[in-house]
């Protein structure tokens, strides 16, 4: 609900305008019951249920205790639209997923994005720049593909690396590398600082496509490059003070990027927004007066999320259409919106 | 209900802004030269509709003259525009007038004393129909329709507002809602004052307005009810304005702001109304099944007769849902305690001091409706009492202070009242002349209907056009033919004596368990029934058997009793009453909702109805949550959720049931902000109701009529079977479904 529709609905109703109504804080103390507060149950006490795996559960774990399962491969992969080609061509939208700490949901919510984007109908590419190699789970893929850490190592182009995924989104993954294949990675991309910027425009991408950028939580090489071509930046956080006092954290590994000629902007997303917790409600409310406009959007957390990784189903799937879904289509809208309003 | 957006505010057409224009220049006009035209113009009508009516013309031409002003009336009737509305009341005045003065001069020549009886009582009807008739018109042709003015001062220069809730046996649970609303309008703390005026003297009322923040005041005494009540109050308060609610209206969050701007722009403003609504189904509504689907009782009053009023100045107070001025309230001696209708008397007093009444017509509370028949004929008993005492000691027709506008629309609210007597008149005149053969009408029996249809058929089409949307054709006389035998006598004995005592039909109260006939409320619709079986016997028996030359006034009659039968045998269907399972008052309204489950999944849902005590919510698709589990409820406003425990009570699919666990005093009070205080509930649904098709509405009561009669057949086998078994069988629900 937005603000004060119900006003708004009774003014549309009376043919006036909403903004003659004055909304009056509600401040007001009451004397509780004592007894009456105690009643009030905890929704967890009545959680820890133990129950026997279920039956698709139980077969998922055997089929990876053996290896290969067959049904993490895509249901279903659909064409999406390559983007028109034009004449000219421009640069893609590069938006790097970035956070201080890791483990606050930034590889979920790339491919999230990726798939919103392209549901959307705008062809989006996940790039995972993150040796962890995990974006593929999250798009769903194969569970080894090539990537551009072995590939840029052999100094190969990357132009046969993207596949499908869902929604019909690309993903580059990073591809698995060994320990020293890292470290030479690592000197060579602190050298040469146009990398990144080379390799992309291997992908032949035009003004229609986005990319999405997944680096390693803090300060990397890997951060370095991908700022180096973004144009815009979604720092993800988490509603809880540890989030919180990174910010000030986070702009100062971000500062350096920022004195560019053209300086790309600056998004904040709140994932893992617990509905049921007062205190998470009340952290999200501090990081809106915090960030101001440049908080994009609020996630929810969802269960259906981690369900959908084990079952190898898109998250996004419209016949689940769960609250996370729906934040991360609202969020993808308000991409879009904002980095389209910056162009020339 | 809340995302009904398909009604739109009310949009002039172009006529009426050409005639609001004129009607603008016209008032730039010198006073004088407006005076002289407006006399003039009032004398050529009278004299062109004195020629009109009394014409004397023979049976062709006035079918003539009746056929050309029908063809009239059916073109008229499909124009939009206060114009058209006006053109169809001459047209009708014409018509009736025209009728009364040809049945005053040339139907009267009574032979019996028998005649004479029933003759000389159907014209006093009829000229008690006929007034009523006109002063409705002049009551209800042009409601001004008030838009609300917006306050445009910071909320710091507002005024104060004392809220009062008066409260004698209403149970806390219901009461509750209402403070805790109160308690939410929007409006500076510093300046709202909630007090609940507790004649019922109870201590847990007293404990529980001590918690939650808003004042309590108890008298020693009940004098006068509720006006004494109120006064006492008025003398411990000193808000500049005082805000009324009965203890279950509960009032939206945006009410003070939506009804106080008018009292800054006006000065002499004494009482703004606003319109009473209800939530729950009158017993009308229930009993028929006609909920939301054909306008109830009170819809006519606060939605066509009271913005009527508002044209005259003449508004009433109506004892809730409104705001009155202090200072002007103190100076006609606080509420009125003369009469056991205080409110209407209030305002009638207000506007012979030379104050103004107000009323906007936007739904700003909601309420129960009266549970049960019996309460229900309780309640306008006391209304029609009130009226005729105030129709007798203060009459408004008489007296300082008033237009004569107000006059009017004060006096056709009183003699509305009196329709008891007039009603049952209509109901039994047939059978004058079916079986007693008294010839009640000295006329030709083709002459009277060239005259009384004309009458008849252009007032009801002129009605159907002005009130369509909030009262539907015949519906009036279903409603009058329920009360009119309890209405007669309170309102006959406050005539003669206003000062004598009270009358109540016993209350079956409170729940109704089972769906039951109440026999004794139905005795004087059994016995109407039973007596107009009766006449169509004998009719039938004439119609056959009898005279050839009386066969059409035979038939006439039989036709009229045929009607009454048809209304009848309606009210008798109101007299079932249908079970009413829930006590608490429960709303449908569709708000979204979160919820979230024990295992920690996020769903998202409506709301189908929401009450104190729980939601109904359809979740969206092919999500279900079993039966008992705990769940917590988010809804938000703002932008800010609040959360309340929950337990399944009810699963069926996608549909659940939800039950609140107990609830914080905190939680309660933000409970009802998010539903039942919002602001647009009840004027999402106001006056969008079906408008009106004669003939649809004759037969919906028709069927409705029919449905009564089966309803009267099973409940008298039952009582047959029971009388003969002297064992109970069945349960009576089981047997008394209706079909």
């Amino acid at each position: 609900m937005s603000r004060a529709d119900d006003i708004s609905k009774l003014f549309n109703k009376l043919g006036a305008n909403p903004s003659g109504y004055r909304e009056i804080d509600f401040v007001h103390e009451f004397i509780e019951d004592d007894v009456e507060v105690l009643e009030t149950p905890a929704v967890t006490q009545a959680l820890p249920v133990i129950e026997a795996p279920s039956a698709p559960l139980l077969r998922l774990l055997e089929e990876l205790s053996q290896g290969e399962a067959d049904n993490l491969r895509p249901p279903e992969v659909m064409e999406g639209r390559d983007g028109e080609v034009y004449s000219e061509q421009s640069n893609p939208n590069v938006v790097v997923v970035v956070s201080v700490k890791g483990g606050v949901g930034r590889s979920t919510l790339t491919a999230a994005i990726a798939s919103g984007l392209q549901r959307q109908g705008r062809p989006a590419l996940a790039l995972d720049l993150d040796p962890q190699n995990a974006l593929r789970h999250h798009l769903c893929l194969g569970l080894d593909m090539p990537g551009v850490g072995a590939i840029s190592l052999l100094n190969e182009s990357w132009e046969a690396l993207p596949e499908r995924g869902f929604a019909g989104c690309r993903l580059v993954a990073f591809g698995s590398t060994g320990h020293e294949q890292q470290q030479s990675l690592n000197r060579w991309l602190g050298e040469d600082s146009e990398w990144l910027g080379k390799r992309l425009a291997s992908l032949k991408l035009n003004g229609q496509d986005t990319v999405i950028i997944d680096v390693p939580a803090g300060n990397t090489v890997y951060l370095g490059q991908a700022m180096s071509v973004a144009d815009a930046v979604l720092v993800v956080v988490q509603p809880d003070v540890a989030s919180f006092s990174t910010l000030d954290q986070m702009d100062s590994v971000l500062a350096p990027y920022f004195t560019r000629e053209k300086p790309p902007q600056r998004f904040y997303v709140i994932n893992q927004l617990d509905a049921a917790h007062r205190f998470s409600l009340d952290m999200a409310e501090v990081f809106k007066t915090r960030l101001g406009a440049a908080l994009l959007g609020t996630v929810h957390r969802d269960p259906a999320f981690s369900e959908a990784q084990a079952y190898g189903r898109d998250p996004l799937d419209p016949t689940v259409n769960s609250i996370g879904s729906q934040d991360v289509h609202a969020l993808c809208r308000t991409l879009l919106e904002r980095i389209d309003s910056d162009l020339p | 209900m809340t995302d009904n957006t398909s009604s739109t505010p009310f949009v002039e057409g172009r006529a009426e802004q050409r005639l609001n224009g004129a009607i603008a220049r016209f008032n730039r006009w010198p006073a004088a030269l407006r005076t002289v035209l407006v006399v003039a113009s009032c004398v050529l009508g009278a004299l062109l509709l004195l020629g009109i009516i009394s014409a004397p013309l023979d049976l062709y031409s006035q079918c003539l003259f009746a056929g050309v002003c029908f063809l009239a009336v059916l073109v008229l009737r499909k124009i939009p525009g206060r114009l058209a509305i006006l053109a169809l009341v001459v047209l009708s005045l014409v018509a009736s007038l025209r009728y009364m003065f040809w049945r005053l001069t040339s139907t009267l020549g009574f032979e019996t004393w028998i005649d004479m009886f029933f003759g000389y009582g159907l014209v006093a009807a009829e000229f008690y129909a006929l007034i009523v008739l006109i002063f409705g018109y002049v009551q209800t042709a042009w409601p001004l329709r008030r838009t609300p003015v917006w306050l445009k001062t910071e909320p710091e220069e507002w005024p104060t507002v004392d809220v009062f809730i008066p409260t004698y046996n209403e149970a806390l649970s219901i009461v509750k809602l209402t403070i805790f609303a109160a308690q939410a309008m929007d409006w500076p703390k510093d300046k709202l004052r909630v007090h609940v005026l507790d004649d019922g003297r109870r201590d847990d009322f007293r404990d529980f307005c001590r918690k939650v923040g808003v004042n309590y005041i108890r008298r020693d005494n009940n004098f006068h009810a509720k006006a004494g009540n109120l006064n006492e109050a008025l003398k411990v308060t000193d808000g500049e304005y005082i805000a009324l609610f009965d203890a279950d209206h509960v009032p939206t969050r945006s009410f003070l702001q939506v009804s106080l701007g008018w009292f800054l722009k006006d000065p002499k403003l004494a009482m703004l109304q606003t319109p009473h609504f209800f939530f729950s189904p009158d017993p009308f509504e229930k009993n028929l099944d006609t909920f939301r689907a054909v306008p109830n009782e009170g819809e006519l009053f606060y939605g066509l007769v009271q913005d009527g009023n508002d044209l005259w100045n003449a508004t009433f107070f109506c004892g809730s849902c409104a705001v009155i001025r202090r200072k002007p309230l103190l100076e006609i001696g606080g509420v009125a305690v003369e009469t056991v209708t205080e409110d209407a008397h209030t305002a009638l007093k207000l506007n012979r001091l030379g104050y103004n009444t107000a009323y906007l017509a936007i739904p700003q509370a909601a309420g129960l409706a009266t549970e049960s028949l019996s309460r229900h004929i309780n309640q306008r008993i006391r209304w029609a009492r009130g009226m005729a005492q105030i129709f007798r000691t203060d009459n408004p027709l008489l007296g300082k202070g008033l237009k004569w506008g107000q006059r009017i629309c004060y006096a056709n609210a009183m003699l509305h009242f009196f329709y008891g007597l007039p009603r049952l008149v209509f109901l039994t005149a047939p059978l004058a002349y079916l079986v007693f053969g008294a010839e009640i009408f000295h006329a030709s029996a083709l002459m009277i209907v060239a005259y009384v249809l004309p009458h008849l058929v252009h007032s009801s089409l002129t009605n159907s056009r002005i009130q369509g949307r909030f009262r539907h054709s015949f519906w009036n006389e279903v409603y009058e033919t329920v009360l009119a035998w309890y209405i007669l006598p309170p309102v006959l004995v406050a005539l003669v004596n206003p000062k004598a005592g009270g009358f109540n039909v016993t209350d079956k109260g409170g729940i109704i368990d089972k769906q039951f006939f109440d026999w004794k409320l139905a005795r004087p619709y059994l016995v109407l029934l039973t007596v107009n079986l009766i006449g169509l016997g004998f009719g039938i028996h004439q119609l056959i058997w009898g005279d050839e030359s009386t066969a059409v006034t035979v038939a006439i009659n039989l036709t009229w009793t045929l009607y009454n039968l048809i209304i009848t045998s309606a009210a008798v269907a109101v007299a079932s009453e249908a079970r009413q399972v829930r006590s608490e008052p429960r709303v449908s309204a569709k708000l979204p909702v979160s919820i979230i489950c024990a295992d920690g999944r996020v769903l998202e849902g409506t709301t189908q109805d929401f009450s104190q005590n729980g939601f109904g919510l359809m979740l969206s698709d092919g999500h279900s949550i079993t039966q008992g589990e705990r769940v917590r409820l988010v809804l938000s406003r703002n932008g800010q959720d609040s959360l309340f425990d929950a337990r399944v009570v009810f699963s069926k699919g996608a549909q659940i049931g939800a039950q609140f666990e107990p609830l914080s005093l905190r939680q309660q009070s933000e409970l009802v902000r998010l539903t039942f205080s919002r602001a647009d509930t009840w004027a999402a649904s106001w006056g969008a109701g079906q408008p009106d098709t004669p003939l649809a509405a004759l037969r919906e009561v028709g069927s409705i009529g029919i449905g009564g009669l089966f309803t009267l057949g099973r409940a008298t086998l039952h009582e047959l079977r029971l009388a003969l078994s002297r064992t109970p069988t069945k349960p009576l629900d089981t047997l008394m479904d209706k079909p």
